[in-house]
């Protein structure tokens, strides 16, 4: 019976080529669309869930209240937290610091490495059990004066020789540190993988700090695990956290009762680091849990496509096979047996597609990790978790789109045989719906990729307020040993050919890192606002060409306008934006100019400043966010925060770059022999914001075209089988006076309906979606109707290419010939 | 064998009924060859629908082989036309998937007969209706007058009582028809019973007695004189 049923499938297959290969290619497409999407999200789903007692390992973050109307959320926590923690609470058993950087150097011998490097605790590997290659895991961190590499950073240092007992140079002699350990790399699915931004490359224990200082308190550079005992309740230790930590806060953080807490301390299980979205400062620059949705939705919403599709043909299909069903039962099937028949065709089928799916999604799997940015592991053949997902996908599909044609199927009456009963096609309506809903779908990603691109679109081409072409972003050489002759290089380059001029920031314009501090109302000292804060040299505005509205910018000829002095008599200048100037309560920008105020610019000390100039609100960070009141100052020579300078800005000569960029290598190299220079161009810094948007176009284009191709086939197939089913109806009409243009228009537009009402679904879906997607750019297009009309013509021209084949063949068919085959 | 008394088919649509057989009574014994003849919508594809029991009546009794299945289910009726009845199309209803050979088989597919019997079976009917040599043939390489033969051997295969044929020579040239006429009434004479509905009067002059149906109703019976 099986072999019979294999064989009658295996030849009606055979015979309807076109048939089954859009339904075969149809589903393969989906399949290898299904299946990278399932990969990626397991992928996503599986980050740090390899480490050993994962389940019990959590990161303390730090919710930190500057005002109370601002507060945000850091993946860091206050280095003295962790002894407090570590002593106060039962349920830690160990803690550890991590606070990685990708400004130390390691020298070794006259070679110079940059590599990311953590501080760590000597408890890091009793929190963090990672596979060891050399080494001690005990004793790898006990010594100050350790260090373990991993695999890939002890090779790229020492080759094939061995790296144990090795010394390296730290930070340009700050320390010398001996490699007591090797571990392996971090996989990509986890937090401290180097694609996640700062990686685990090699790892150094902190230098002992006794008594901690509040300045130790206000920064907040690392993150802070603990290992807690076994069966835990999270829930219950959390607000615990606070009480331990509240009586040891110095004194500067103590606020009224009514005010939030400086610091409010939560806890995050390692497993959910991963998909907790960007915090601030953003390390973690992967896609977070929404976007995990996103994606397993558009894998779902493809495999649908596909499995409509499927059902659609099938049941057009079913109708040519009435005969054999009705002599089937003749011949004493029953219903059961028919329908056995036609769902065993249908898993056939999902499998032939299942096998085309894999290889097409094995195929194509570097491609789309390279579109997506994201490591993809597809090893079907090696994983059986992975092999039997893809086989359970087959199964599923192949009787969800088959169940209904089978049943349909197996409904057929014997008595059709012999006349007197006449069948129509079945199950009309339910195959015009899913018609609709296919192209609604298709319609619906179209759209949304067209917003997204022109978002995209809009951000590049938004005036930033400065002009970062022709900008170049050179590192700071790391160590504070190096801080004055990177003032210097500043200095020197300046002079350079090629070179118009240079600048210094603390921090980068479009980086990740800022200083944030609160001031209070000109108007109402009790109430006070969030204001970015950013140390720059005096040429920063010259370099990134900004220019003032009102008063003038920082003079290097007038000494008055650094920051400058001790305690009382520090004194200094501001430069402020428009957004600062009025919600600080100006009466107008204009009006702030000159105003001399206690501004405490940095943690303790309160100098007395003054507004000297005005400039417009310029976009010193992401699009998505607006531009916040920010000031603007240059420290003097004698102000320790001088020599915080962590980046040069120097712009090119546009006529002479090769030029320019040979003068900062030239000068890098006399000053920095050691040292391989880092440096970048600007507006590359401002495009690479965008790039997670940039990889959501490209994924959505990916989904958009793949739907329209998958409806496209299934519009083709439906067409086909339509054209057969008219024939004689268009002969009739033909016959009565019809002309070939009035046929095809005909048949055209019965395809024309189920895809302008799949526009009106699709309309509001769509821009209710991209709405939503818009919410999180504070500059964004205006959400209008021509992306919808062009998806929604597109998706009608796509239609018509698809029918008018098969619109032209049945008009053309002569009416004798198809009034005598009826 | 088989006999109707009163039977009386009705089609209702919303609007309109439609008597498509009226009060027929009918008596048919083992070993008859009966022609069911008469003009277009007279009722015979309906009769012939009834006696297959591929629809059932809308009133009235059929005694099959003692049993009156007028009121009988689906799945019931299945099982009986399996094991008692084969039929034969005017348009052969052979499956273009399959190959004579396993055409044939099929009648004996969902009679958990063992594959190899099958098989056996298969081979001797068609030796009979003379097509053994295209066993291995797919429908579409058969002439018409092949098709129907290899239609014929199917209704046999299975040895049942009864062979309903629906116009068996209606798609056919008259030498192909004057060919199965003549192996149909060979069956008979080997002592098949065989309900044939034709429109051709010389085909039905091959069966032992004529039916005339006009709207629905036996308007006359004839019984051919042996000769």
């Amino acid at each position: 019976m099986w072999r019979h049923y294999l064989v009658t499938a295996m030849r009606f297959l055979l015979r309807n080529k076109s048939f089954t290969i859009i339904n075969i290619v149809g589903l393969a497409v989906a399949f290898a669309a299904g299946l990278l999407v399932l990969t990626l999200v397991r992928h996503e789903l599986s980050f740090d869930r390899w480490i050993p007692d994962h389940e019990r390992i959590v990161r303390v973050e730090t919710t930190i209240s500057l005002s109370t109307s601002n507060s945000f959320r850091t993946r860091g926590a206050p280095d003295p937290v962790k002894t407090i923690f570590e002593d106060n609470l039962p349920e830690v058993i160990t803690a550890t610091r991590y606070s990685p950087s990708a400004s130390h150097s390691l020298r070794l011998g006259d070679q110079v490495f940059n590599q990311y490097l953590a501080l760590v605790d000597s408890t890091f590997f009793d929190v963090f059990d990672l596979p060891f290659l050399e080494g001690d895991r005990a004793h790898a961190l006990a010594d100050p004066g350790s260090i373990v590499l991993t695999e890939t950073t002890a090779q790229k240092m020492f080759g094939d020789d061995s790296a144990i007992g090795r010394v390296l140079i730290l930070d340009n002699g700050a320390r010398s540190v001996r490699v007591t350990g090797i571990i392996a790399d971090m996989p990509p699915n986890s937090h401290f993988h180097p694609s996640q931004g700062s990686g685990l490359e090699a790892l150094v224990p902190h230098m002992q700090v006794e008594n901690y200082t509040a300045a130790e308190w206000g920064s907040i550079s690392g993150a802070l695990y603990l290992k807690l005992k076994p069966g835990t309740d999270m829930t219950d230790m959390e607000p615990r956290l606070n009480d331990v930590a509240g009586p040891h806060l110095p004194e500067q953080f103590s606020r009224p009762e009514d005010a939030p807490p400086p610091f409010t301390f939560s806890l995050r299980p390692l497993a959910d680091i991963h998909l907790a979205g960007k915090l601030i400062p953003g390390v973690n620059l992967s896609s977070g849990l929404s976007t995990v949705i996103g994606f397993a939705l558009v894998g779902f919403v493809i495999l649908a496509l596909a499995t409509v599709n499927f059902t659609n043909l099938s049941l057009a299909r079913s109708l040519q096979r009435a005969p054999e069903v009705a002599l089937r039962k003749v011949m004493g099937a029953g219903r059961g047996q028919i329908a056995v028949q036609f769902l065993g065709e249908s898993l056939l089928v999902a499998c032939f597609a299942l096998v085309i799916g894999v290889a097409l999604a094995e195929l194509l799997t570097p491609f789309f990790s390279s579109l997506l940015g994201v490591q993809v592991g597809l090893s079907f053949w090696s994983d059986p978790s992975q092999f039997l997902a893809a086989l359970a996908l087959g199964i599923v599909i192949g009787i969800v789109g088959g169940i209904y044609p089978a049943l349909v199927a197996s409904n057929y009456r014997p008595a059709r045989l012999i006349h007197a009963v006449q069948e129509h096609a079945p199950g009309h309506r339910i195959r015009a719906v899913l018609t609709v809903l296919q192209f609604a779908v298709a319609t619906c990603l179209v759209s949304c990729t067209i917003i997204i691109y022109a978002q995209i679109q809009k951000i590049q081409s938004t005036d930033l307020g400065y002009v970062p072409d022709e900008v170049v972003v050179v590192g700071n050489p790391g160590g504070h040993e190096l801080a004055e002759r990177f003032l210097g290089y500043i200095d020197a380059l300046a002079l350079q050919p090629g070179i118009l001029s240079t600048a210094s920031a603390a921090n980068e314009p479009s980086g990740p890192s800022r200083t944030t501090s609160s001031m209070s109302l000109i108007t109402n000292p009790e109430e006070r606002i969030n204001v970015d804060m950013q140390s720059v040299s005096r040429g920063f505005f010259e370099t990134l060409q900004i220019s003032p509205l009102y008063g003038r910018l920082f003079e290097p000829e007038r000494p008055d306008d650094s920051i400058r002095g001790e305690g009382e008599n520090r004194q200094g200048a501001l430069v402020i934006n428009e957004s600062a100037a009025l919600s600080l309560g100006f009466d107008s920008a204009e009006a702030a100019l000159g105003d001399i105020r206690t501004w405490p610019i940095d943690n303790f000390d309160n100098p007395n400043l003054e507004i000297i100039g005005i400039v417009p609100d310029i976009n010193l960070r992401s699009l998505k966010e607006p531009v916040e009141p920010t000031f603007f100052m240059s420290y003097g020579e004698d102000a320790p925060q001088y020599r915080e300078t962590w980046r040069l800005l120097a712009r090119i000569d546009p006529n002479q770059r090769e030029t320019g960029l040979a003068s900062i290598d030239r000068l890098w190299a006399d000053m920095f022999p050691d040292q391989p220079v880092q440096r970048r161009f600007l507006d590359t810094v401002v495009a690479a914001q965008y790039d997670t948007e940039a990889r959501h176009a490209r994924a959505f284009g990916l989904a958009a075209g793949t739907a329209i191709l998958i409806a496209a086939m299934g519009l083709y197939g439906m067409a086909g089988y339509s054209a057969l089913q008219r024939t004689h109806e268009m002969a009739m009409r033909k016959v009565l006076g019809a002309r070939i243009r009035d046929i095809q228009r005909l048949m055209l537009w019965q395809f024309t309906k189920p895809v302008l009402i799949a526009n009106l679904i699709a309309w509001p879906i769509a821009f209710w979606i991209m709405r939503d997607w818009l919410e999180g750019f504070a500059y964004r297009i205006d959400l209008s109707a021509w992306p919808f009309l062009m998806a929604g013509f597109a998706a009608l021209m796509i239609a018509w290419i698809t029918v008018s084949g098969h619109a032209l063949q049945v008009a053309r068919t002569l009416p004798a010939r198809a009034l005598r085959e009826d | 064998m088989l006999h109707l008394r009163d039977l009386s088919k009705t089609y209702r649509t919303t609007d309109v009924e439609t008597t498509a057989l009226n009060r027929v009574s009918v008596d048919i014994e083992r070993g008859e060859f009966v022609a069911v003849m008469g003009p277009s919508g007279c009722g015979k594809s309906t009769l012939l629908n009834i006696l297959g029991m591929l629809d059932n009546p809308s009133s009235g009794v059929y005694d099959f082989l003692g049993n009156d299945v007028a009121g009988y289910s689906e799945s019931k009726l299945a099982q009986i036309r399996k094991t008692h009845i084969g039929f034969i199309f005017q348009s052969f209803n052979l499956i273009d998937e399959l190959t004579v050979q396993e055409n044939i088989e099929l009648a004996l597919l969902y009679h958990k007969i063992p594959a190899r019997d099958r098989q056996a079976r298969a081979e001797a009917v068609m030796d009979k209706v003379g097509i053994g040599h295209r066993a291995k043939h797919m429908p579409s390489q058969l002439s018409g007058g092949q098709q129907q033969r290899v239609a014929v051997a199917r209704a046999l295969v299975a040895e049942p009582d009864l062979i309903l044929a629906d116009e068996p020579t209606g798609n056919l040239d008259s030498q192909h028809g004057q060919e199965v006429m003549e192996m149909l009434q060979g069956l008979n004479e080997e002592g098949s019973t065989i309900i044939m509905v034709t429109h051709s009067r010389s085909h039905a002059d091959f069966a032992k007695r004529t039916i005339n149906l006009l709207d629905g109703q036996v308007v006359a019976e004839s019984l051919r004189q042996a000769l």
